[in-house]
């Protein structure tokens, strides 16, 4: 049963005279979605990044981060760079500021898969294709065609995880992947990601601020305050019956939808949730 | 060792949350003034400080190397070359900071009307501005100079004629990134006139930064003072100018070279710290709020 | 029956398209807000439900005087309205303490205050928000965004308007900080009977503090009426979508 991709060990990060990170244990199953849920300044995206390694020498890291097994932190730059994209992917709070404004989407795959390995460009494009097909996107043509700019923040986001898979990652990192949208939209982005995962069998670990994402999409979560995680379970255990009183206090203050019941709003007519750009008002 | 890399390091100019530690260090802020200071002192007092008549032509002491007697030797009419560097001094740093002052306020003043009142006005002032911003801008000093013909005065008012576009620019563009901040609305609504706004908000807002450009501006001005003189659009003849000096000694770059060498030196220097000045300046100010 | 404060009719904006309409020809137009009309009942808090570019901010515009509206009518039955904006920290001067951006809430009034009584308000005005006053000399940079925020609260209510326009106050805030702010401005609404017009994204908010709700979406309001019957018996398509959409279902 334990198949576990990802170990965080006591993994802490500071930078200068700040400790953004303190002593963060957590483990991601093959498959599983983590969501990690944290106000502004817990420390919950440097401690994504310094997962992969992106911190920069400004910040000082310690503690052990393996993968498969393998210790990250003693792995050498070729072969984070090997790491990263192949069997890590990422994805960012804005992907269009994440993309190169002069290259269309499709060109975002060959990029991805050429670092990897030797590809044809026709051949990234019909991987692309295949891929924005299996994630649902009604018109991948479209999108493979198109500008950054051309997209709105949804369509970009759902094509950036799209690239993100393409070389077929174990492991999805998501650093509020959804905090920049419209509420609509965001539905839309966790369909996509929840649909990865059936696909795929992509494990996610993913971060956010919104209680109502982590906890629509994630199996497992850990609640983290001031750099340290108070709180990891599997969701419906955190989100029924929280220990930490920070978590209990972030739920109180989660506004609920007045006038319906727990399960009510999600069940409402999920049928209705279409992808973007369709019209029925 | 680290103290002096800290010491001249060109800060990031980020804005960040971490108050104190970007500012320059103490060290650093009294280093320039001091240097600031006593280049100002040595331009304003510098024909008192002269230790000869930097005027008295003595042809039999024509171009002397520097000795005891004349420190940075002498020129092709026997002149002192440090009492006409001294003498000099006011001229080159005074007429700078005379064009800078002026073209600053102007400049700003042409920026703000533009800015703030939009529509026809700025649309009109912004083609004037674009009109004198179509020639290369040194030559359009050189242009006007050359009309007006030689003579300090004239030569600054090219100079200002040179430098005021920028400034109605820069302030146009403070002004309309101001304009649109939710503290301006807020100032609206809660019923400040324009002027009121422009006097409390506005104003305060962006004199850092155009100070800090008037700042670093100086040594540019000093630089194009100087090459007007050079070409001898500048200071008339028996006036002590440091880049008139450097054109005079250009004939006898290979014989005597110190006619050259020592007001370039001059004018290399009072470039240098004011434009160590400037950004010292800016690293200070800029860092949110300014205070 | 209830008195209103506000009516607005048939309001319009429209705005030129980007990058069109240069040397003097007219150019293409796009409706940010496109005949909406809505009233507010005294002390009452209407919420405005609208994702981005739904025309909501623009209309707030208007409602608050800022931006003028190409037809409609907007009928204020009260002396002021005031309006806080989403950006906290951007909405105090960063050269100012934050007691002199206070206290601009009725400095530029014809009062007959002297400047002790309006720092003696502003004061005030500090403890009803419950910001503490030895924040009083500090700069916005030097307070968090709650605070901020608490901060222009003050210098909207300084005057004690009648309405107060709030647009997406909360979303720049963490979730903790957020309720903190809604309670605080539910409390407000009762003890000073202030009528609120409450612009966000977030129905669920929205749901836990306006009675009466409209939802807008590109630049019409394609639903209003009473906030729980609205979310229980949504009867447009968007609203049903942006119901579903609320993430959470499951706790």
């Amino acid at each position: 049963m334990k198949d576990i991709l990802l170990e965080v060990r006591n993994l802490s990060a500071s930078y200068r005279d700040t400790e953004a990170v303190r002593g963060v244990s957590l483990a991601v199953e093959r498959g599983e979605i983590v969501g990690i849920v944290g106000e502004s300044g817990s420390g919950k995206s440097t401690m994504l990044k310094s997962i992969l390694g992106l911190l920069g020498r400004k910040a000082r890291e310690s503690g052990s981060v393996r993968y498969r097994g393998e210790e990250l932190r003693d792995a050498s730059p070729a072969r984070l760079r090997q790491i990263r994209g192949k069997e890590i992917g990422m994805i960012f709070q804005h992907p269009q500021l994440a993309m190169d404004p002069l290259c269309p989407i499709h060109s975002l795959f060959y990029e991805s898969i050429r670092v990897h390995r030797k590809v044809s460009r026709q051949e990234a494009r019909r991987q692309g294709r295949e891929l924005l097909e299996a994630l649902d996107f009604p018109d991948p043509e479209r999108i493979l065609a198109a500008y950054p700019f051309e997209l709105s923040g949804g369509e970009c986001q759902r094509a950036a995880i799209a690239a993100a898979l393409v070389n077929r990652p174990a492991l999805l990192l998501a650093d509020e992947p959804t905090s920049a949208l419209d509420v609509t939209v965001q539905k839309q982005v966790i369909q996509t990601i929840r649909k990865t995962r059936e696909q795929f069998g992509t494990a996610v670990l993913m971060v956010s601020h919104n209680m109502g994402v982590i906890g629509e999409i994630a199996d497992r979560v850990g609640v983290m305050r001031t750099g340290e995680l108070v709180e990891w379970g599997r969701t419906q255990d955190v989100f029924r019956s929280p220990q930490h009183p920070y978590t209990q206090a972030l739920l109180r203050a989660v506004p609920r939808l007045e006038g319906l019941g727990p399960g009510q709003a999600g069940a409402m007519e999920e049928k209705e949730i279409r992808p973007e750009g369709t019209e029925d008002v | 060792m680290s103290a002096r890399i800290q010491f001249f390091s060109r800060k990031p100019v980020t804005k960040t949350k971490g108050r104190e530690d970007r500012r320059p260090s103490r060290l650093r802020l009294a280093f320039c003034l001091a240097l600031l200071l006593a280049l100002l002192v040595l331009a304003a007092a510098g024909e008192n400080l002269a230790p000869r008549d930097p005027y008295a032509a003595n042809l039999s002491q024509a171009l002397q190397p520097p000795s005891a007697e004349y420190p940075f030797g002498t020129d092709n009419l026997g002149r002192c070359i440090l009492s006409r560097i001294l003498a000099g001094a006011s001229a080159s740093l005074f007429s700078a900071l005379a064009v800078v002052a002026v073209v600053s306020v102007f400049g700003t003043a042409v920026g703000i009307v533009s800015g703030y009142l939009g529509g026809f006005a700025d649309q009109v002032l912004m083609k004037i501005t674009m009109i004198f911003q179509a020639f290369p801008s040194f030559i359009l000093a050189v242009a006007v100079a050359g009309m007006l013909g030689p003579g300090l005065e004239n030569a600054v008012l090219s100079l200002m004629v040179m430098y005021w576009t920028t400034y109605a620019r820069l302030a146009r563009s403070l002004v309309l990134q101001l304009k649109g901040e939710p503290y301006i609305q807020a100032a609206r609504l809660c019923g400040a006139g324009r002027g009121q706004i422009l006097l409390r908000h506005i104003l305060p807002n962006m004199l850092s930064s155009m100070v800090v450009t008037a700042v670093s501006d100086i040594g540019n001005v000093i630089l194009s003072m100087a090459g007007l003189s050079f070409l001898g659009l500048g200071v008339e003849a028996p006036m002590a100018e440091w880049g008139l000096m450097i054109s005079n000694g250009r004939a006898y770059l290979q014989t005597a070279p110190w006619c050259i060498l020592f007001p370039s030196l001059a004018l290399l220097g009072a470039v240098v710290i004011f434009n160590l000045a400037g950004d010292t300046c800016r690293d200070r100010m800029e860092q949110g709020g300014g205070r | 029956m209830c008195e209103r404060i506000l009516e607005v009719e048939n309001l319009r904006k429209s705005f030129r398209k980007r990058g069109s309409g240069r040397w003097g020809s007219p150019g293409e137009t796009f409706a940010a807000v496109d005949g909406i009309s809505f009233y507010i009942k005294k002390g009452e808090c209407l919420g405005l439900i609208g994702e981005s570019g739904s025309g909501k901010s623009t209309a707030a515009a208007m409602v608050a005087g800022l931006l003028k509206p190409d037809a409609g009518e907007i009928r204020f039955y009260g002396k002021h309205r005031q309006m806080v904006f989403q950006d906290p920290m951007r909405s105090l001067d960063p050269r100012m303490q934050v007691i002199q951006s206070i206290e601009e809430g009725l400095a530029y009034q014809k009062s007959g205050l002297t400047r002790q009584q309006i720092r003696q308000r502003a004061l005030e005005a500090m403890d009803l928000v419950r910001l503490p006053r030895s924040y009083a000399a500090r700069r916005s940079r030097e307070l968090s965004g709650g605070e901020c925020q608490r901060a222009t609260i003050a210098r909207a209510i300084l005057i004690r308007p009648e309405l107060l326009i709030c647009d997406e106050v909360t979303s720049a805030l963490d979730v903790s900080v957020q309720a903190q702010i809604m309670e605080l401005l539910d409390q407000l609404r009762r003890e000073l009977g202030l009528s609120i017009l409450f612009i966000s994204h977030d129905i669920a908010l929205v749901s836990n503090f306006c009675s009466r709700a409209a939802v807008m979406y590109r630049g019409k309001i394609v639903e209003t009426g009473d906030t729980r019957q609205l979310i229980r018996h949504p009867r447009e398509a968007y609203t049903r979508r942006l119901i579903a959409s609320v993430p959470g279902g499951s706790f």
